[in-house]
């Protein structure tokens, strides 16, 4: 997050500071990512590209806080997930066995990823054990830093339905690291 | 009926709604949920390499839809938008002078020029100049042989006056077979302007002798006698070569 200087970056960023917006992107990208590995895996980084098109897109016309900035990404990033998941439901996926070489997905690059940052892609990996709401809930309170809020406006649920969800999320995740005694 | 007893967990189990916004606000966390902590932790570490490679794929499509007008105008156009744009700028500069200098021609063949420029038009491009013979209203008139001058003619087509042809001897030479003919015969005036006999006579006379002397002027028989020193003027237009 980036806290009081947001207001003036993203001023900067509207007028056409290319540095501004750099920052910007900098700053929420990498939540945006992780977000979409738990809700999207496999395609993170295009609907992170395709959502951050939609928000250049409407960036002169964007008024609100870091929150609402935030809020405006992740909400564009979830949309094309969801289309995403749409279309390959609708679309036969061929079986890995019958794949050649060149389409499997670079082990280079999972390699890399894990011993970069083991350990987040560990904790990635457990919050996509939980069932998919309290996942999301999880992920845009801490990852996004959403509020309640403005979380319950995304996901269009009840902050209520999401405090509960954020509950039972870190309550599953507290069992599962007690008795797999996961350290990361 | 038949029951299960729980076991009582002394783990996740127990957490309570304080725990809980501990762990999310990340400050206050029990010890016992501290691998909870560590997890919440990881997922907002440092960004990888990864998780920024798509910056400059984002930065382009800030740059043509967002950035600055002038980077927003360079990004849309590209070069082969510019050239075209910039050819035509130079054809358009390339026809105004094509224009220009056509109208400058054509106003040096008419001699309506100011006498430094018409004297460059005559010595660059070959348009006709008559220096110190401007006349108010040029006047245009087809020469008919064995017609003499009308007393009102111009300077420098008829009547020249004394002093504007110094080498003037006052035998009638005429100043060209064309239009130009106006002022033949005029005797002891001379009609030219500058020029003296020897360079007269390739002025559209090609018949001047410079050693012949003529008799008396003969305004009905123009050109003659050619006068060495006669000045016959320059014509204001090239007369066509050979006498009548």
């Amino acid at each position: 997050m980036i806290g009081e200087e947001f207001a003036a970056l993203l001023a900067a960023a509207q007028g056409g500071s290319e540095a501004a917006f750099t920052r910007l992107w900098r700053d929420a990208n990498p939540a945006l990512v992780r977000y979409l590995r738990v809700i999207a895996p496999g395609a993170e980084e295009d609907i992170a590209a395709e959502a951050w098109i939609q928000v250049v897109r409407g960036l002169s016309a964007f008024r609100g806080d870091e929150q609402a900035w935030r809020a405006w990404l992740f909400t564009s990033a979830r949309r094309r997930a969801i289309d995403l998941a749409r279309r390959r439901a609708r679309r036969p996926e061929a079986p890995l066995d019958d794949l050649t070489a060149g389409q499997l997905p670079s082990a280079r690059d999972s390699a890399e990823a894990a011993i970069e940052n083991l350990g987040t892609a560990a904790a990635i990996a457990m919050v996509s054990g939980l069932p998919q709401l309290q996942a999301e809930v999880i992920l845009l309170r801490v990852v996004a830093g959403l509020d309640t809020e403005s979380v319950s406006r995304l996901l269009h649920k009840s902050p209520g339905a999401v405090r509960v969800a954020a509950h039972r999320g870190l309550r599953r995740l507290a069992e599962i690291t007690v008795d797999a005694g996961v350290t990361l | 009926m038949l029951s299960i007893p729980q076991p009582q967990r002394q783990d996740g189990s127990a957490v309570t709604d304080a725990d809980l916004a501990a762990l999310l606000a990340g400050e206050g966390v029990p010890a016992g949920l501290r691998p909870v902590a560590d997890i919440l932790a990881a997922l907002t570490a440092e960004a990888t390499a990864g998780e920024l490679a798509g910056e400059a794929r984002a930065l382009a499509e800030y740059r043509c839809r967002a950035g600055a007008p002038e980077a927003r105008r360079q990004a849309r156009l590209g070069p082969a938008v510019l050239v075209p744009r910039i050819s035509s700028k130079v054809a358009a500069a390339a026809a105004g002078v094509v224009v220009l200098l056509g109208g400058v021609a054509t106003a040096a063949y008419a001699d309506v020029l100011p006498a430094p420029i018409q004297r460059l038009a005559h010595d660059t491009i070959g348009a006709p100049y008559a220096p110190g013979a401007r006349p108010a209203r040029p006047v245009h008139r087809l020469a008919v042989p064995g017609q003499s001058a009308e007393p009102g003619s111009p300077p420098g087509q008829g009547h020249s006056g004394p002093g504007q042809a110094p080498h003037a001897k006052g035998t009638h030479a005429r100043a060209s077979q064309g239009n130009q003919g106006s002022g033949q015969g005029q005797q002891g005036t001379g009609q030219g302007q500058q020029g003296t006999g020897p360079q007269s006579q390739g002025s559209g006379l090609g018949q001047g002798n410079p050693h012949a002397s003529g008799p008396p002027g003969n305004p009905h028989q123009p050109g003659q006698h050619g006068d060495p020193h006669a000045s016959v003027g320059h014509p204001r237009r090239p007369a066509p070569a050979g006498g009548p």
